[in-house]
C-alpha cells in the first residue's frame, strides 16, 4: 500500500516538474541567430526640444536570439559608431506560430526613468526579419509637468549577422 | 534510504502544490478590467490611404477604442460609427506581463497554423489606478506579392470604463 502511494507521489512530482521545465524553453526555429539592422524612428512624441534631434536619429541595432528563447540586445549608444551592450540579459522571445516573434524589454533609465520596449518581429520571404518597435519611457515618480512620458516607434529590416 | 525517499516525495509534493498555487493566482490588479478611450494612428507607412477593415490607416486619424482584459482573454472594440463598435480578439491567445508601472500584452488574431495572422502588441504604462497609456503595434504576416508585412501603430490613453 505504502509503495503504491510512493509511486503515485513520484508520478505527481514528475507531472509538476515537467511543465515548469517546458515553460522555460521556446522553439525559436529560424529566428535563432544574430540579427542586425538600422532602426528608423517613425514616431517621436513628447520629447523635449533639446533632445529631439538626437533621439530622432536612426539607431544601429543587433538582436541575438538563442535556441531556448533567450535574447540579448545591442544598440548604438550616445557616442557615434559605438556599440553599447545592454547589460540586462533577461529578455525572452514569445513565438506566435513560426512567422512571428515578440520580445519585450524593460530597461531602467537614468534618473528614475523606465523604458518599456516591444520588438514585434515577422519573418520575410527573403530570409530577413521585419521589426516593428515601440518604446514608452515614463518616470517612476510622476511630476505631471508634461514631461513624464515619451513615446517612440520605428521599423527596421534585420539581416543575419555573423556570430561573434 | 527511507529518509532520502521521504525527502524526494516531499519535494515532489511541494513542486506540485507550488504549480497549483501559481495556476490559481489572482488576476493582475492594474490591467484587468475594462478600458475605453481614443487611439490615434501614428505610423502606417506604405499602406494605401483607405480603411483596411477594421482599422483606419491614415496617420492622424482617431478612433474610439475599448479594451476588455480578463484573466485569460482579451477583446478589443473599435468604433466604426457613433453606436457601431466592431469587436475583435475574442478567444484569441493572450499573454500579459506586468512589471511595476509597465505592462505588455501580446495577442494574435487568426490561426498560427494558417496564415495570414495578425500580431497585436500593446505596450502599456500606468498613469494612475484609472488611466493607462497605450502604444499598440499591429503586424500582419507577409502575404504573397508583398515586400514587407503591413504594420500599423496607434498611440492613445484609456480610462477605466463600464461598457
Amino acid at each position: 500500500m505504502i509503495a503504491r502511494f510512493r509511486s503515485l507521489f513520484c508520478l505527481l512530482g514528475i507531472v509538476a516538474i515537467v511543465p515548469i521545465a517546458g515553460a522555460q524553453r521556446v522553439a525559436v526555429g529560424d529566428f535563432e541567430g544574430n540579427w542586425r539592422g538600422t532602426l528608423t524612428m517613425n514616431v517621436v512624441y513628447d520629447v523635449p526640444d533639446a533632445h529631439l534631434e538626437r533621439l530622432s536619429k536612426p539607431v544601429q541595432l543587433e538582436i541575438r536570439i538563442f535556441n531556448r528563447g533567450g535574447a540579448e540586445l545591442y544598440y548604438t549608444g550616445f557616442e557615434e559608431d559605438e556599440w553599447e551592450f545592454q547589460t540586462q540579459r533577461g529578455f525572452r522571445i514569445t513565438m506566435i506560430g513560426t512567422e512571428h516573434g515578440i520580445i519585450e524589454a524593460r530597461i531602467p533609465g537614468l534618473l528614475g526613468w523606465t523604458n518599456s520596449m516591444t520588438f514585434n518581429l515577422t519573418k520575410q520571404g527573403d530570409g530577413t526579419l521585419f521589426l516593428a518597435w515601440t518604446r514608452l519611457t515614463i518616470r517612476s515618480d510622476l511630476l505631471f509637468d508634461g514631461l513624464d512620458e515619451m513615446a517612440f516607434a520605428g521599423t527596421a529590416r534585420l539581416t543575419r549577422a555573423a556570430a561573434e | 534510504m527511507n529518509t532520502l525517499a521521504r525527502l524526494f516525495l516531499a519535494g515532489c509534493a511541494l513542486a506540485l502544490s507550488a504549480q497549483i498555487a501559481s495556476a490559481q493566482a489572482p488576476s493582475r490588479p492594474f490591467l484587468t478590467g475594462k478600458w475605453a478611450g481614443v487611439l490615434t494612428v501614428v505610423d502606417a507607412p506604405g499602406l494605401p490611404d483607405e480603411v483596411i477593415p477594421p482599422f483606419p490607416t491614415d496617420p492622424g486619424r482617431q478612433l474610439g477604442f475599448r479594451l476588455d482584459i480578463a484573466q485569460t482573454n482579451l477583446t478589443m472594440q473599435l468604433q466604426a460609427a457613433e453606436n457601431n463598435w466592431i469587436e475583435i480578439g475574442r478567444d484569441a491567445d493572450l499573454r500579459t506581463n506586468e512589471q511595476g508601472r509597465t505592462a505588455v500584452v501580446v495577442t494574435a488574431l487568426g490561426n498560427p497554423a494558417q496564415p495570414p495572422l495578425e500580431t497585436m502588441v500593446l505596450n502599456i504604462v500606468r498613469w494612475d489606478e484609472d488611466t493607462i497609456g497605450v502604444f499598440m503595434s499591429r503586424v500582419t504576416t507577409l502575404q504573397e506579392g508583398q515586400e514587407e508585412p503591413q504594420h500599423l501603430t496607434f498611440l492613445g490613453r484609456l480610462n477605466r470604463a463600464d461598457f
